[in-house]
């Protein structure tokens, strides 16, 4: 019997071992793949160093723009502001998770793009092509973010006590004064962790991105273009950065969230 | 309607929250009055209090501050105290930081010198930079009634304060919250479903029971002259008696109840039907006939004896049933058992009677 149980708990560790190579061997060999001095010198290439910036940068905007949006919508969930349609609005905003990252590119290109709704707009009124800018890269990232930022601040107001909101406001703060002086710090940690997963979904959007915006060129953008055209070094040097900063990221989320328990 | 003593006056207020009712509350708290709301869980006590500080919407009815109609206003525009059951201090402020939280939003005059008062009266002045999760219960309790006093609220409601504290830390703070409020000249509402508390704070005590008042008045008024059945049962069994009002001398009236003469104070028509309440504990038994001063003497057997802690409840039958109280150790002394031959006695003073 006791050594029926071994050969059980043997056999599972086997298997469960063999999955976590599987997720560790490729991305450990790919950091290591090449030697520093190599990505030092990709790094000074403008070519590659610029769609690097660009996933950073535009991704950091995205979850910005996140949170100024996101977190006034997760306040309101939070709240049940929307009453019988809450349930709607909880779906509305999962929606991004749900849909194929193309088939949002496509979406999005139907309102943004030169003959989509806004798009024409802005094309035909100012002559403003919205499609393969960096704005355009904004959008497609946002639109696949955006869910990360919602559901986690959401979470962080709901765990406020609501006689901590009663406590303020008899003392004589406005519900905005509430939100700011109490809502706002006692969901620090969510908003914090919930801005961070924005940013890392962001920073690794290619199937909307390449749709709306193939330039300017953003790293998975990079990556794809140059193993298009059969230079796995320069591709796999990039991909070796952009994991780096990604696990930087989410490293970072975990740690967050572990200190709050 | 107001007089000039009323701070806060509730005329007809009626509250909604899910399907529970407020209905139709009026009643008024005097300057520098402590009233209680006494009521099982459940009968609307809390929600009273927040209808009052503007948490839940008024429905229909009139709630009236130093004169001003605050029915419609926000809750942070009503300058009113709020002391929540689970104290709910602020937990990412230092106790200073939370006892200032209210001077960000309106300028308290003399912040600096109010701040001192409070903090010397409280005696707080070693716990300023500590966070309230590492606060004792009495400590927080100290600070969540700073934070509320600092900003000179017009009333103060606290509801049911001392619950999270030990039974023994809880009377003392129940009468440190009292001798604060006196102190400062505050008026306030004090929720409660203890008793005790309600009789030791309370000047006057309103009895609430599935979002109504049943009787207000002071605690002796509640406690002897019940206007209701309801509000006779709810400081324990009491004994309560069908009657009708006979021969009426100088202010005294007896009332027939099985027969017997019960004498009470007041003047009723003859043959006008009334609800007696006397109290269990209000019964003196004995042995022997002896002299007394009370006018109702009778002789019964005792039916009955049933114990509850330290205290004997006997019943014994003089025509009718009398339930008395007493202690186990004059129950001893007296040698009483069932069956025994009792005499009852007491006073007319005791007697309390309502018309039907």
């Amino acid at each position: 019997m006791k050594s029926r149980e071994k050969l059980t708990y043997i056999s599972f560790f086997i298997l469960g071992g063999i999955l976590l190579l599987f997720i560790v061997l490729p991305l450990g060999r790919l950091i290591f793949a090449h030697s520093p001095a190599i990505i030092l010198q990709e790094l000074k290439d403008k070519t590659v160093l610029v769609p690097i910036w660009n996933s950073v940068f535009l991704s950091f905007v995205t979850a910005f723009i996140a949170i100024i949006f996101g977190v006034p919508l997760a306040f309101l969930m939070a709240k049940e502001r929307f009453g019988k349609l809450e349930e709607a609005v909880e779906t509305i905003v999962d929606l991004p998770l749900a849909v194929p990252h193309t088939v949002a590119g496509i979406a999005l290109l139907f309102i943004f793009g030169r003959q989509g709704l806004l798009g024409a707009f802005f094309y035909n009124g100012f002559g403003f092509r919205i499609t393969g800018t960096r704005i355009a890269v904004v959008l497609a990232m946002l639109f696949v973010s955006l869910p990360y930022i919602v559901n986690s601040a959401r979470d962080g107001f709901k765990k406020v006590d609501i006689s901590l909101e009663k406590a303020s406001r008899s003392l004589g703060a406005s519900l905005f004064s509430t939100f700011r002086y109490i809502y706002l710090p006692l969901s620090r940690d969510e908003i914090l962790s919930g801005f961070l997963l924005t940013w890392a979904r962001a920073i690794s959007e290619f199937g909307a991105v390449i749709i709306v915006a193939y330039y300017p060129l953003t790293a998975p953008v990079k990556i794809y273009d140059a193993f298009t055209q059969y230079n796995l070094a320069v591709s796999s040097a990039i991909a070796a950065i952009l994991l780096v900063i990604c696990l930087s990221i989410f490293l970072t989320v975990r740690f967050l969230v572990r200190r709050k328990r | 309607m107001n007089s000039i003593n009323d701070v806060l006056v509730l005329q007809n207020v009626n509250a909604k929250i899910g399907t529970f009712k407020i209905r139709d509350i009026s009643f008024s708290v005097y300057d520098n009055e402590i009233l209680v709301v006494l009521g099982e869980n459940g009968a609307g006590k809390t929600k009273l209090l927040e209808t009052i500080a503007g948490f839940l919407p008024v429905v229909s009815g009139r709630i009236g501050l130093f004169g001003d109609d605050i029915a419609n206003k926000a809750a942070n525009e009503r300058n009113i105290g709020f002391i929540f059951q689970g104290l709910s201090l602020f937990p990412h402020l230092s106790v200073k930081e939370n006892i200032l939280y209210g001077a960000r939003f309106q300028v308290i005059p003399d912040l600096d010198r109010e701040f001192k008062k409070l903090v010397h009266l409280f005696k707080l002045d070693n716990f300023l930079d500590r966070f309230p999760k590492t606060l004792s219960g009495g400590e927080q309790q100290k600070v969540a009634l700073a934070r509320t006093l600092i900003t000179n609220p017009k009333i103060v409601l606290l509801d049911e304060p001392t619950s999270a504290l030990s039974p023994k830390e809880r009377e003392r703070v129940t009468i440190e919250i009292k001798n604060t409020l006196k102190k400062l000249n505050k008026s306030a509402i004090f929720v409660t479903h203890n008793v005790e508390e309600a009789h030791l704070v309370g000047d006057r005590i309103a009895l609430m029971e599935n979002g109504r008042i049943l009787q207000i008045g002071t605690p002796n008024e509640i406690f002897y002259k019940p206007n209701s059945k309801t509000v006779a049962t709810f400081f324990g069994e009491t004994n309560i008696y069908d009657g009708v009002a006979d021969a009426q001398d100088k202010g005294i009236t007896a009332v027939k109840v099985d027969g017997l003469n019960i004498f009470a104070l007041g003047k009723y028509k003859q043959g006008i039907k009334l609800k007696v309440f006397i109290r269990p504990e209000d019964i003196l038994l004995k042995k022997r006939l002896t002299k007394t001063s009370a006018r109702n003497n009778f002789k019964g057997v005792v039916k009955r004896i049933s114990f509850k802690g330290p205290l004997a409840r006997v019943f014994v039958d003089v025509g009718f049933t009398v339930a008395a109280l007493i202690t186990k150790q004059s129950l001893e002394e007296l040698e009483i058992n069932r069956g025994s031959s009792v005499y009852i006695s007491f006073k007319i003073t005791a007697v309390h009677t309502v018309e039907e």
